[in-house]
């Protein structure tokens, strides 16, 4: 398992480094920088743009160096010193940027998570145990209109019953008064509120898909001839169900959980903007718009790192859970 | 109830298309007639004895003073003869509440910064100005000399006093430093920095430019002295320098001087300011001293700093102003908080010190849902987009808000700009024809763009000044604006670089040169989060068909990438909406002069551009840009009332911009609980934009 590990970590280390140069590569494409941006946004404010100030200025970001010398600085910078560069269009460290954001966004994704996992994995049991009751067919017809509603649609419905219930249409983490107010139980209080309609919005869709998963799951497993075997050998139907079935069950959702964790780090973009939610993903699309490369790159550089992170979480907890897989590893 | 409902469902939906834009497009529309006239004087005593039982400040800052933590009231008010007394928007039948908290979106720092701007003196909308921190000024006889009073005992935000050094160091520390570390002399020949507020010519030297000399004579007095005459000094610097002070106590261990630069040598005068010494510090030591000062100063060089916070300086918590209300939270939160400054200098008519509500607060959020707060009562104010005005509108009661209106300073709802320095050269020479702007006007059915896409809220009018304005010409308004496809087309039969047959595909094709046989083609660049710009092309491409001309759109969805198009002059024309704000051209001739870098019509002609390029003498064009030059060095009125109005009659004569519609009205929904509000002033950066209205003095009553 060691051995594993170690294996898959220098992978790790490789495919990150690949795809920071990647990433760089990619957001440096789009003709000019940011600061032929930054020079058109003064010039439209009637501000005056002085060309010798423009150079110094390209100079000292290192903008007028080749894509490799700018590449090489940048990803040193990150790993040698922490620095993940400069938002040109924030004026402020991405560090700085990236720590005011970080919290509100995983404390919303989690909770997303959370909510994701705590309803699709019983549903989808309940649904594959009592197959084609009325309560599958229930739980199915939610499952296809949750993932058929696009979900800044399902965020505005749930804002007008909220608005029709509450006078409040429950926009942002906080209500008019409470976002600058030091901490206490009512905050606290106020903010859970606020979470409940972005939860469900972007939880609903990735609650529905795995919903789907878990049943189809379930029914395979529920099939197999281990299962009779158990049953003929007088175990009890609930015991062969949650310590085999659905532990086999389970196997492709905890090989996604990676996939999950970028989802953690960036917010729900769209539904973000709909619900005017302090997430990372609305600052990441305006940095890739303003071409402010520092920002973008490292925003996107950390969603790669996490993604990589997440595949191998996902890999040692599959090896861990599923004792096939974990022979497959070792052996290849 | 259920209309209600339905209301903000469609609301709602409203949001998701607007959200596949995604933009901040914050530009209000607007026109009727100017005017909010404004009576307030600088200099009054408080009338009449105070009501005993009144507050006299917010109870907030009571409790402060209670505590010890601030002085009592007296202390923190410029001397009693010297206090800023606001008699303009005082309420006539009610006491005004202290305290609450108000909502608005952030539409960013050119919204909230000006909003609250303390200027040393104030632009009214007769284009005169009125003292505002300054107390007044006397100007000496041969016109050189501004002698400016302050008021004595005035305070910065943290208590430190406010002096005639604060502005001379400014001037002199800051701003001087800037303008002669630009390279070159400021001469007619070399136009860069040529629009200036403290450039005048010297007699003795030509043509040549020089910045003002600003000396400090004792706390309360300073001079500026000028090489010539500049009759809208005062003007000049509300409109372009408004915040000709900075705290300089704060800022001297932040500002790194260069002690060896030209500019320096003889001016050892400089070295007693307020008697105090220059600033010696390195650029390093300037980054740590900032960084001491507040963990939010995170600037990565001595560059960022100088301009964040020697210029963008109202972004920044803890850095000491005169405005009613400071910043108090990082740039990154979602909702920026602003507080009330302590040491505000104006009260009330009733010795009540000013502004009567302790916060403001702006909330980042998407334009689309500015509709849905505001009726949710979530926002006490916001700019009304004009596409959902009848939502709104129908909205005022159930929503607890009113619509307020306001004037655009706008010549137009948006405009068709042709590039007249684009770089192909036949298409230049057909920009430059006339006859050819005159067929793409009449070519053009405004009233059906009216009906279609303003929801026939307003008129058909040329880009040209409004009836009531000083700019107006009669007949301006109304020229070119009569439908007429036939006339269209025989004005275009006339143009011999241009076929008169069709192709294949129904265009007119050029007759030679590098385009020959091929379509005229318009290649008109919109910005995708305007609401009118890409709707309005779609139209006018039917429109030009029938005269033979292709228009192809280009949809910028990077308003940057735009503007930088503008500023390298390589686009081929511009669908703009509003853009043709003019105040009074002889105090900022931006839209019609060719002074700027970014104006699409004058291209490379703007003297700032960097490749700036001279048209032909005795050309129409050759005119603008003399009177543009003329503008700046105008040492009279009648000097600058002359160069004025050869812009704006030139505009007349040769319509450089195509205007279509008027701009009907710049509209802001207010929350009821809003007292105060003003309206009928004209929103334009001259102004300061809603800051013409005194924000300060508005209250909150439920």
């Amino acid at each position: 398992m060691a051995k594993f590990v170690v294996k898959k970590i220098c992978i790790m280390f490789l495919t990150v480094l690949l795809i920071s140069f990647t990433v760089f590569f990619i957001i440096t494409l789009p003709p000019g920088d940011f600061l032929t941006n930054y020079i058109g946004r003064l010039t439209a404010a009637g501000e005056s743009v002085d060309p010798v100030m423009i150079a110094n200025l390209r100079n000292q970001y290192g903008l007028d160096q080749p894509f490799v010398v700018q590449y090489w600085r940048w990803i040193t910078n990150i790993l040698f010193h922490g620095d993940f560069g400069y938002s040109f269009s924030l004026a402020m460290p991405v560090t700085t940027i990236i720590r005011a954001y970080i919290v509100p966004t995983m404390a919303l994704s989690l909770a997303t998570m959370l909510f994701t996992y705590l309803i699709s994995i019983p549903i989808g049991i309940y649904s594959a145990v009592h197959q084609y009751s009325v309560g599958d067919y229930a739980f199915t017809t939610i499952g296809f209109l949750g993932q058929a509603v696009p979900s800044f649609l399902m965020a505005i419905l749930l804002m007008f019953l909220s608005y029709t219930l509450t006078g409040d249409t429950m926009l942002g983490l906080f209500s008019p008064g409470m976002q600058n107010a030091p901490w206490s139980w009512a905050k606290a209080a106020d903010m859970l509120k606020h979470c409940i309609i972005p939860v469900t919005v972007i939880g609903l869709g990735n609650t529905c898909g795995l919903m789907r998963t878990m049943r189809s799951q379930m029914l395979d497993e529920l099939n197999k001839n281990y299962v009779m075997t158990g049953k003929a050998k007088g175990m009890k139907a609930a015991a062969i169900r949650y310590k085999y079935c659905v532990r086999a069950a389970v196997n492709p959702i905890v090989s996604s959980i990676g996939w999950s964790l970028v989802g953690i780090f960036t917010g729900s973009t769209v539904t973000a903007i709909v619900l005017n939610l302090p997430s990372m993903g609305k600052i990441m699309y305006d940095a890739l718009i303003d071409q402010d490369m520092y920002l973008a790159g490292s925003w996107l550089f950390l969603m790669a790192v996490v993604t990589v992170i997440g595949t191998f979480l996902s890999d040692v907890l599959l090896a861990w859970l599923d004792p096939r897989a974990r022979k497959e590893y070792l052996k290849g | 109830m259920k209309k209600r409902f339905a209301t903000m469902l469609l609301v709602l939906l409203t949001v998701a298309s607007m959200l596949t834009g995604c933009g901040g497009g914050d530009t209000p529309p607007a026109s009727g007639t100017p005017s909010q006239p404004s009576d307030s004087t600088g200099t009054q005593q408080p009338a009449g004895t105070p009501e005993s039982g009144i507050a006299k400040e917010s109870p907030m800052l009571q409790e402060l003073v209670t505590a010890g933590t601030i002085p009592a009231l007296a202390d923190r008010l410029p001397a009693e003869e010297d206090i800023y007394v606001e008699t303009a928007y005082s309420p006539q039948s009610e006491t005004p509440v202290y305290g609450g908290t108000m909502r608005t979106p952030n539409i960013g720092m050119w919204y909230f910064g000006p909003i609250a701007e303390e200027p040393l003196f104030r632009m009214l909308d007769d284009g005169t100005v009125e003292p505002n921190v300054a107390k007044g000024y006397d100007l000496s006889d041969d016109g050189l000399v501004y002698t400016i009073h302050l008021r004595e005992g005035m305070k910065w935000s943290d208590g430190t006093p406010f002096t005639a050094a604060d502005c001379v160091y400014y001037y002199n520390y800051v701003l001087v430093t800037d303008v002669n570390n630009e390279t070159g002399e400021v001469t007619k020949s070399n136009t860069t920095k040529y629009y200036n507020w403290y450039m005048s010519a010297d007699p003795n030297d030509g043509d040549k430019l020089k910045p003002a000399q600003v000396r400090y004579v004792d706390d309360a007095t300073f001079t500026i002295t000028l090489y010539s005459p500049k009759p809208t000094l005062l003007q000049a610097i509300c409109i372009d320098n408004k915040w000709m002070f900075c705290p300089k106590e704060w800022y001297k261990d932040i500002m790194a001087v260069n002690m060896d630069a030209p500019h320096w040598s003889g001016e050892t005068d400089l070295k007693l300011i307020g008697g105090d010494g220059l600033s010696t510090v390195t650029e390093e030591q300037a980054l740590a001293n900032a960084k001491a000062k507040s963990d939010l100063y995170t600037f990565e060089d001595y560059t960022k700093l100088a301009d964040q916070l020697g210029y963008r300086y109202w972004q920044y918590a803890s850095r000491p102003t005169l405005r009613p209300r400071n910043i108090t939270n990082a740039l990154t939160e979602q909702t920026l908080l602003f507080e009330r400054n302590p040491y505000y200098w104006k009260v009330d008519d009733q010795g009540r010190q000013l502004p009567y509500v302790d916060r403001i607060e702006y909330v980042t959020m998407d334009q689309g849902l500015y509709a849905q707060e505001i009726m949710a009562g979530n926002l006490d104010f916001c700019g009304v987009d004009n596409a959902l005005f009848p939502t709104y509108k129908a909205n005022e009661a159930a929503g607890c808000y009113n619509i307020k209106t306001m004037v655009s300073p706008n010549w137009t709802v948006f405009s068709l700009q042709l590039n007249q320095t684009y770089k192909d050269a036949q298409y230049a020479a057909l920009f430059a024809e006339i006859d050819f702007r005159h067929a793409l006007s009449i070519a053009v059915d405004r009233d059906e763009i009216n009906n279609i896409l303003f929801n026939g809220m307003n008129t058909p009018q040329q880009a040209a000044a409004p009836e009531g304005t000083a700019e107006y010409i009669e007949g301006a308004t109304t020229k070119w604006i009569e439908f007429d496809v036939d006339e269209a087309n025989r004005l275009l039969d006339g143009i011999d670089m241009i076929s008169n047959d069709l192709n294949a595909d129904g265009y007119r094709t050029f007759v030679d040169g590098n385009n020959a046989g091929k379509a005229v083609t318009l290649e008109i660049e919109t910005r995708a989060d305007s609401e009118s710009e890409g709707p309005a092309v779609a139209l006018l491409a039917q429109y030009y068909k029938e005269i033979g001309i292709q228009v192809v759109e280009v949809s910028n969805t990077n308003n940057d990438k735009l503007n930088e198009k503008y500023y390298s002059g390589d686009l081929v024309m511009a669908a703009y909406e509003g853009g043709t704000s003019i105040f009074s051209v002889m105090l900022r001739p931006d839209h019609l002069g060719a002074n700027r870098t970014n104006i699409c019509w004058v291209g490379k002609y703007g003297l700032e551009h960097q490749d700036n390029i001279t048209p032909e003498p005795g050309t129409p064009m050759a005119d603008i840009v003399d009177a543009t030059i003329d503008l700046v060095k105008a040492n009279t009125m009648e000097e600058l009332q002359d160069a004025g109005d050869r812009l704006v009659r030139n505009h007349y004569e040769n319509t450089w911009i195509i205007g279509f519609l008027n701009d009907s009205a710049s509209r802001y929904a207010v929350n009821n609980r809003i007292h105060n509000w003003n309206e009928g002033f004209v929103i334009c950066d001259e102004l300061r934009f809603l800051g013409y209205g005194k924000p300060y003095t508005w209250f909150i009553q439920e």
